[in-house]
C-alpha cells in the first residue's frame, strides 16, 4: 500500500493497536517543546512491552508532558533506552544500576544524524564527535583524509511518534518555531509514523512552501488532546 | 560566588568579536552577553533549533513553542531562523560556529575536556556538548580555576572521562585567561590581585609565558 491517502485521521483505538511488543519507537520533541504528549499517553495505555525507546530526553516530572513516556520506562516495559540528555529523568540511574534498563547514551547531534541516516537511505556516517571518549567503545574507527572518525550507523525504527503544530488529512505538517527539533527527522525514519497535531486542517490549506513534514512520511494523524496554553 | 561568575563572564565577553556566531552553555556562559561592548554584536545559536536568540521572554512575549536549549522561553531577534536538530548539528559539526562557550569539570594542557560525567554520580547524558566542542572553531571554557575543595581543575591530564580530545582553545577563570599554544597552556592575562606565581600555584600543569609581549590584566 502506498503512503498516499487523503484521510489519515485515526482513532485512539487504531493508534493503540499499532503498539506491539518488541518495537523500537522514536519519540519526537526537545524537552516539552514539540513533544507528542497525547501519543505518549496512548503508548502508556497500550500493553506494549520489551520496547526500545529513542528520544533526546525523557523527563519524569509528574506535571510534565513526558510523564506517561517516563512511566512506560519505570513500569519495566522498556528494555533499552537510546537517549542524549538524561538529567531530566531522576529514575534512570536506579533503573540502570539495578539492570532493569539498558541505556545507550548518544551525543545529541549523532542521535539526530543516525536517525536522519536511517530516514534517507545512508549506510552510516563518519564523525569525530565522541572519538577518544567512553562513548566510542565498541565503535569502528575509520581513517580518512588524515583523520580518525567513528563510524556511526543508522538508527531505524518500527514506529515514530511525532508532533506538529498543524497537519492536513494527507499528513502534511507544519512544525512552528522550535517544535521542529527531532520531529522532522524522525517522521521519515520509521516503518510507520503517527503524527499528532494541535490543529487539523483540510487538504490544500497548507501551502507547499510551509510544509516541514511531507505527508508521504506520515501514516496516521491524530488530534492532540494536550491543552498547553 | 555570583561576583566570580560575572567576573568570568565579563572576561569571556571581551574575547568575542563583532559578527561572531556563538553557542552558549548553561550557567556562566549565558551571562556573557550582558557584558558585550556596544560595538560587538553576536548571533546566538541554540542547539535545539534556533539562531538569533534574544533575551528571555517576559509577559506577553512568552511563546511556549520558542525555547533555548536550557528550555527557557526566549525571544528571537529580527533575522532569526528556526530549524530542526539535523540542521542544527550540521551547523555545529560543520564549523559554522565561531565559538562555543561552556563550563568544564577539568581541562588539561593538551586541550582535552572533561565536562559530562563524574563516575558514581548521576547517569550521565552528554546532550550536545560532545558535538559542540568537536565542531566549533573556538572552544572557550568558562569556569572557576579550582574546585570547591581547592583542587586544580586545569591539569597535565584530565582524570575524569573525556568529552573530547584536544579541542579547548581558551580557558577563562576567576584567576586567569589561558590559551592553548604549541607547548601547552599560555598565560594570556591574570586577574587583579593574582600574580604569575599565584596562578601557577593553583594550576596542575606548567603555564608558559607569552613568546611576545607581556601577561595582561583581566577586566575588573
Amino acid at each position: 500500500m502506498g503512503k498516499f491517502s487523503r484521510d489519515k485521521l485515526a482513532s485512539k483505538q487504531a493508534v493503540i493497536e499499532k503498539f506491539q511488543d518488541g518495537q523500537t519507537i522514536l519519540l519526537g520533541g526537545f524537552n516539552r517543546v514539540g513533544a507528542p504528549g497525547t501519543l505518549f499517553k496512548y503508548l502508556h495505555e497500550s500493553a506494549a512491552r520489551d520496547l526500545t525507546l529513542v528520544c533526546n530526553n525523557c523527563s519524569n516530572d509528574p506535571a510534565g508532558i513526558w510523564y506517561p513516556a517516563s512511566q512506560v520506562i519505570s513500569e519495566g516495559r522498556v528494555r533499552q533506552l537510546k537517549i542524549s540528555f538524561t538529567r531530566t529523568n531522576t529514575e534512570l540511574i536506579s533503573l540502570y544500576e539495578s539492570r532493569k534498563l539498558e541505556v545507550e547514551l548518544i551525543p545529541q547531534g549523532t542521535l539526530a544524524e543516525r536517525i536522519r541516516a536511517a530516514a534517507y537511505g545512508l549506510g552510516g556516517f563518519l564523525t569525530t564527535v565522541g572519538y577518544g571518549t567512553l562513548l566510542a567503545e565498541g565503535k569502528q574507527i575509520i581513517h580518512a583524509n588524515g583523520k580518525d572518525y567513528l563510524l556511526e550507523l543508522p538508527l531505524h525504527a518500527d514506529l515514530a511518534l511525532v508532533k506538529a503544530t498543524k497537519a492536513d488529512l494527507m499528513g502534511n505538517a507544519v512544525c512552528r518555531a522550535t517544535t521542529k527539533n527531532f520531529n522532522t527527522i524522525m517522521a521519515p525514519a520509521a516503518d510507520f509514523t503517527i503524527l499528532e497535531a494541535d490543529q487539523i486542517v483540510p487538504v490544500g490549506e497548507l501551502t507547499p512552501e510551509e510544509i516541514d513534514i511531507p505527508g508521504i512520511f506520515v501514516d496516521m494523524v491524530i488530534q492532540s488532546e494536550e491543552v498547553l496554553k | 560566588m555570583s561576583d566570580v561568575r560575572h567576573f568570568i563572564a565579563r572576561n569571556v565577553a571581551s574575547l568575542l568579536r563583532n559578527g561572531d556566531v556563538i553557542n552558549l552553555g548553561v550557567g556562566i556562559p549565558t551571562l556573557t552577553t550582558q557584558y558585550l561592548p556596544d560595538e560587538v554584536e553576536v548571533l546566538i545559536q541554540a542547539e535545539n533549533g534556533v539562531i538569533g536568540c534574544g533575551p528571555e521572554a517576559v509577559g506577553e512575549q512568552i511563546d511556549r513553542d520558542i525555547i533555548d536549549a536550557g528550555a527557557k522561553c526566549i525571544t528571537v531577534i529580527p533575522g532569526g531562523w528556526f530549524f530542526d536538530s539535523a540542521v542544527s548539528f550540521g551547523i555545529i559539526r560543520g564549523a559554522h560556529l565561531d565559538a562555543t562557550i561552556l563550563g568544564a569539570l577539568q581541562v588539561d594542557e593538551k586541550g582535552n575536556l572533561a565536562n559530562w560525567y563524574v563516575p558514581g554520580k548521576l547517569l550521565p547524558g552528554p546532550g550536545g556538548a560532545m558535538d559542540l566542542v568537536a565542531g566549533a572553531r573556538q572552544v572557550i571554557v568558562a569556569m572557576e580555576h579550582v574546585t570547591k575543595y581547592g583542587e586544580p581543575k586545569i591539569l597535565s591530564e584530565c582524570t575524569l572521562p573525556l568529552t573530547a580530545i584536544g579541542v579547548v582553545t581558551t580557558i577563562v577563570t576567576d584567576a586567569a585567561i589561558l590559551k592553548r599554544a604549541e607547548l601547552g597552556l599560555e598565560l594570556v592575562a591574570i586577574a587583579p590581585g593574582e600574580t604569575i606565581e599565584s596562578v601557577r600555584a593553583k594550576t596542575g600543569c606548567p603555564l608558559h609565558l607569552p613568546k611576545e609581549g607581556q601577561v595582561g590584566e583581566m577586566l575588573q
